[in-house]
């Protein structure tokens, strides 16, 4: 009998069956026999394993827009708005076509064969309706639309899905349990064995004497998901705490700033090919920040002026971007300290270490892969004597607190000299981190000939990387999905 | 970093044997570069951008015999101006492009590999150190074809030979080839444009297309190169260079003397800088101890010749060394001769203990209370649009957002004034995961705060179930406040994102902090999320 057994929430479901001649809703079961979806679940599962229910289930396609799918759905597939230029003028110059969107676009139009290319112009080449964008528009419209498009339009929808514009996932519900005649035999036996313990039964005593029926301790479970810190916090959280462990304070610094301390302070031309707009966001409003430190300007702007041939403007200097690199929180920090160290030397008892890890942002197309914005750490060591030897003793010990190898080649980054580049090991193959050095006197503005700043700056998601190689892409970091954060509050 | 090209036959003959490529791999690393991407043929290197002298094979080549210690010679000699040979440079161009220099090449053996590295040499330099031709650009001539008297200036408009595109004017050039709809800006000033022309007329529309009468084959022995831009120290350099790698092709140079508002000089200068380092300096910047003989023998390897003066080390910096501006730069290349990889680690002695910023580690306790709760951290962009900041939320755009001038996404246009949109991206993604949703993000939001940029922390947490228990979320804020030790008052609040009569604001000590309520079936919707929501979000600090 031990076998037929059942537990409170199965001879609820049996019961609520019974009366209803044995066939019910999904719907109506969960009202009737009063259990929560998940005990419900539990208890229907449990019923079919042991022969007593038969089960009807649906298959339902969920359809999600990505928002890049939602842009174009309300302004058109970069090839359709490309076709209507096109419509429009003619024929296009290759030339013409510069942005991101025309050349997607005209990648489309070729594939699709709707335009070709006649002595370096593009002309149409065919004119009707582009399929994937009809559909588009009618899945955005209603999602529902989905399982007659994909009829209707297969090819279409074929295409949407390889280009991330639309995703289709699979959910499967219970629709109809029915109750069969091992079901109905079962029902009618019920149990004389205590199926559950309360705590009447136990103010009572009522439980002694009496036998427990026992747990089906095989059950399939879902394991718990814990709410824990997120993947990427816990590896900034492991860095802080490496720092922290080598004596090192953090600091933090704007991420919204003028040029200046981005790029001029940090010695970087003001014609230098990092300024441009197609790789620093600049803002609209506000367009431009008074630079507070005159003084500093004004020197900072001779220096390059000798250096770099080149006249120093400081509405250049004035523009506001947001930072792409949190090299600007170090270099805030070297003027303030070397600012008091060259009136007083005394000043501060050396070494000073700083550190910070913080958001830093680089104008690129975004998608699920490429991000706009991500993490950085930079730290600097101002003190006595400090060389080469020293820089490498710290980031060897901050890498190895992660478990990860570094090696160091000379590289050029305006404001060191030496400049170095990190190189960590993964797998096989060694990944570029990030850069180092001893900060130029052009930058320190020291005084005093033997103080002097090591600096460092690298990438948190490619730590994150070496560190963990079960991640495997950076785009999987900024995974906002709660399936994927439960998954990896188990990792 | 920037890559260039080279040909693996074209590189062997110059170094004058065939490395592996490991051995070439361990020479470039030591050296800076990287080797990337080899086929049979080629292989790719990424140069530092400050090393324009190491674009070409013939420069790289020179590195890398001094480095192995191969090259001892330092001489690059420049032969005194040819009789009858000089160049007017005009007064239209000095606002444009007023920066010009010019060699005369005679005695070059082209072959396919040599002329193919001086062509990819002279693209790669101007779109690199030169900025797209702005800074600088450069122009190869077979000067057997050449007439002197030459001049350089801005011209009106007129017909030329342009090379490989047939007789064109100037203005038909800039409009109808792409070299010309690219450059343009940089040629044209007002009805005039920068030419160098000689007795028969124009060798050259600058800085856009040479003309077909003077393009340079594998035949051309001997050549005229002109060099325009915007910065004379660049455009002196750029001279300097081309003129190294002609004499290492085995070419000889001679100065061309150039008359400029009733002035006359000679270009390529050719002059070395000369720079002196005390020798201690080496030992204490490196940490590592060096005697005189071994910093002159590092510097050697480097390409620099050094001297012994006094108790100073004297260097004499190559003409084409644009990278080199005072001793720090002198100090580097000491210690990339003597190689990262010998440099001892040693610690840095220090008795300061380490410390977390006060405001990180409230946020970092916060975060942890959160978990508790049952509540998924959120890590989201700090970008956003309008659309989804604003419109999805019923809210209209207001005058305190950060915008973006220049992004390439079409889906960023601004800085996320709170955080509750992303949390509702977040929620949009999880659909298909089982119920309840619990989302929290603890992180950054921007606005303007009376014209000045306000960097805040917020706190937003948001929970989405198959029904909803608003006590449950009043429980949650109500322990964040007394987490925060604050006294925790709310009031009735109208705010759009929040069905009506469903919304409190927060005061923590009496200050106005966050709001909290039952999001608006519309809000859902806009996110397409399909269970009932409500959510919290206060200011931290």
């Amino acid at each position: 009998m031990v076998d037929n057994l059942l537990h409170k929430h199965e001879v609820n479901v049996l019961k609520a069956l019974i009366s209803a001649n044995g066939r019910l809703s999904y719907e109506e079961l969960l009202k009737k026999s009063g259990l929560s979806k998940d005990s419900l679940n539990w208890a229907i599962n449990s019923l079919k394993e042991k022969g007593a229910v038969k089960v009807k289930e649906s298959k339902q396609e969920i359809v999600q827009i990505s928002e890049e799918g939602m842009a174009y759905a309300k302004q058109g597939l970069p090839e359709e708005r490309l076709m209507q230029r096109l419509e429009s003028s003619g024929s296009l110059a290759l030339g013409e076509l510069k942005t991101k969107e025309d050349q997607l676009g005209l990648q489309w139009l070729k594939a699709k064969g709707l335009a070709k290319l006649e002595n370096g112009r593009l002309v149409l080449a065919k004119r009707e309706p582009i399929q994937a964008g009809e559909a588009l528009r009618q899945l955005a419209k209603n999602a529902g639309a989905f399982s007659e498009l994909k009829q209707s339009m297969p090819d279409a929808i074929k295409e949407l899905v390889s280009r991330h514009l639309v995703s289709v996932s699979e959910r499967r519900e219970i629709e109809i349990v029915e109750l069969t005649e091992q079901g109905k035999a079962m029902a009618s036996q019920g149990s004389a064995e205590i199926v559950q313990l309360t705590s009447s039964m136990l103010k009572e005593g009522s439980w002694r004497g009496k036998t427990f029926a026992p747990y089906n301790l095989s059950a399939k479970v879902e394991p718990a998901s814990p709410a824990r810190e997120h993947l990427l916090r816990r590896i900034i959280n492991r860095i802080r705490l490496a720092y922290l462990g080598m004596g090192f304070e953090e600091v933090e610094g704007p991420i919204v700033e003028p040029a200046f301390w981005v790029f001029d302070y940090l010695f970087v031309p003001q014609d230098h090919p990092a300024r441009d707009v197609q790789d620093t966001f600049f803002v609209e409003s506000p367009s431009h920040a008074e630079l507070e430190e005159k003084e500093l300007a004004n020197h900072i702007g001779r220096v390059h002026e000798r250096s770099w041939h080149l006249k120093w403007q400081e509405e250049i200097a004035s523009q506001v971007v947001l930072r792409p690199h949190t090299t600007s929180v170090s270099g805030r920090f070297i003027y303030r300290i070397m600012h008091d160290l060259n009136k007083n030397p005394n000043a501060y008892s050396l070494p000073i270490k700083l550190f910070t890890i913080g958001r830093v942002f680089r104008n690129e197309n975004i998608d699920y892969k490429h991000l706009a914005d991500f993490y950085q750490t930079d730290g600097i060591i101002i003190g006595k004597d400090l060389t080469l030897s020293e820089l490498f003793d710290t980031l060897i010990k901050l890498y190895k607190a992660l478990g990860i190898e570094v090696k160091f080649k000379p590289s050029y980054f305006p404001f060191v000299e030496p400049g170095v580049e990190v190189d960590a090991k993964l797998g096989d193959e060694w990944l570029e981190m990030g850069g180092a050095g001893v900060i130029r006197r052009e930058v320190t503005g020291s005084r005093h000939k033997n103080i002097r700043v090591l600096a460092w700056g690298l990438g948190i998601e490619r730590i994150a990387l070496a560190e963990n190689k079960s991640i495997g892409s950076i785009a999987h970091l900024y995974n906002p999905s709660l399936g994927w954060l439960r998954k990896y509050s188990l990792g | 970093m920037p890559t260039s090209s080279h040909s693996r036959k074209y590189l062997y003959s110059l170094l004058g044997y065939q490395p592996s490529d490991d051995e070439l791999s361990k020479l470039l690393d030591s050296l800076g570069m990287t080797l990337d991407n080899a086929s049979r043929e080629s292989i790719e290197v990424e140069y530092q951008a400050n090393r324009p002298d190491l674009i070409s094979t013939v420069g790289l080549a020179r590195s890398i015999r001094y480095f192995t210690g191969k090259r001892s010679s330092f001489e690059y000699k420049v032969e005194e101006p040819l009789q009858g040979f000089e160049v007017s440079v005009g007064r239209r161009v000095a606002k444009i492009r007023p920066f010009f220099a010019a060699m005369v090449v005679k005695g070059l053996e082209l072959s396919s590999d040599s002329l193919l590295d001086l062509i990819n040499f002279t693209e790669k330099l101007t779109i690199t150190y030169g900025r797209n031709r702005k800074r600088v650009a450069i122009g190869l001539h077979d000067l057997s074809k050449v007439e002197p008297p030459l001049t350089y200036d801005a011209f009106p408009d007129e017909e030329y030979d342009a090379l490989r595109s047939g007789r064109m004017r100037y203005s038909e050039v800039l409009k109808n080839t792409s070299k010309g709809k690219a450059y343009a800006q940089l040629c044209n000033v007002g009805d005039y444009y920068c030419a160098l022309k000689d007795k028969r007329g124009t060798l050259s529309l600058i800085p856009v297309l040479n003309s077909e009468r003077t393009m340079v084959t594998e035949k051309t022995a001997d050549m005229l190169v002109d060099i325009t831009g915007t910065n004379s120290f660049v455009v002196e350099k750029t001279a300097d260079i081309v003129a190294a790698n002609m004499i290492d092709m085995g070419a000889k140079v001679y100065k061309v003397s150039i008359k400029k508002n009733g002035r006359q000089y000679t270009t390529p200068s050719m002059s070395t800088l000369e720079l002196s380092v005390p020798l201690s300096r080496f030992s204490y910047e490196l940490g590592v101890r060096l005697a005189f003989n071994n910093v002159i023998s590092l510097a050697n390897k480097m390409g620099i010749q050094a001297a012994l003066v006094g108790r100073n080390i004297r260097f004499t910096v190559p003409a084409y060394r644009a990278d080199i501006i005072n001793d720090q730069d002198i100090v580097e290349d000491i210690a990339v001769a003597y190689g990262y990889d010998y440099i001892q680690p040693i610690p840095v002695v220090s008795i300061r203990q380490g410390a977390l910023s006060e405001r990180q580690k409230t946020a970092d306790e916060l975060r942890h209370m959160l978990n508790g709760l049952g509540f998924f951290e959120t890590m989201s962009s700090y970008l956003t649009n309008e659309e989804t900041n604003y419109a999805k939320m019923r809210l209209k755009p207001d005058s305190k957002q950060i915008r973006l001038a220049n992004a390439k996404a079409i889906t960023i246009t601004m800085m996320r004034t709170w955080l509750l949109p992303s949390l509702l991206l977040s929620l949009s993604k999880s659909q298909h995961d089982k119920l309840p949703h619990r989302l929290f993000e603890l992180d950054m939001c921007f606005y303007l705060d009376s014209g000045k940029v306000k960097e805040a922390y917020d706190l937003a947490g948001i929970i989405s179930d198959s029904s909803i228990d608003f006590n449950e979320l009043s429980s949650v804020v109500s322990a964040i406040a007394s987490f925060l030790g604050k006294k925790l008052e709310t009031k009735p609040f109208d705010h759009a994102s929040f069905i009506p009569g469903r919304c409190a604001s927060i005061w923590l000590d009496g200050k106005h902090a966050g709001f909290y309520g039952e999001l608006h079936p519309e809000v859902l919707e806009n996110f397409g999320v399909q269970a009932p929501a409500m959510a919290f979000e206060l200011e931290l600090f």
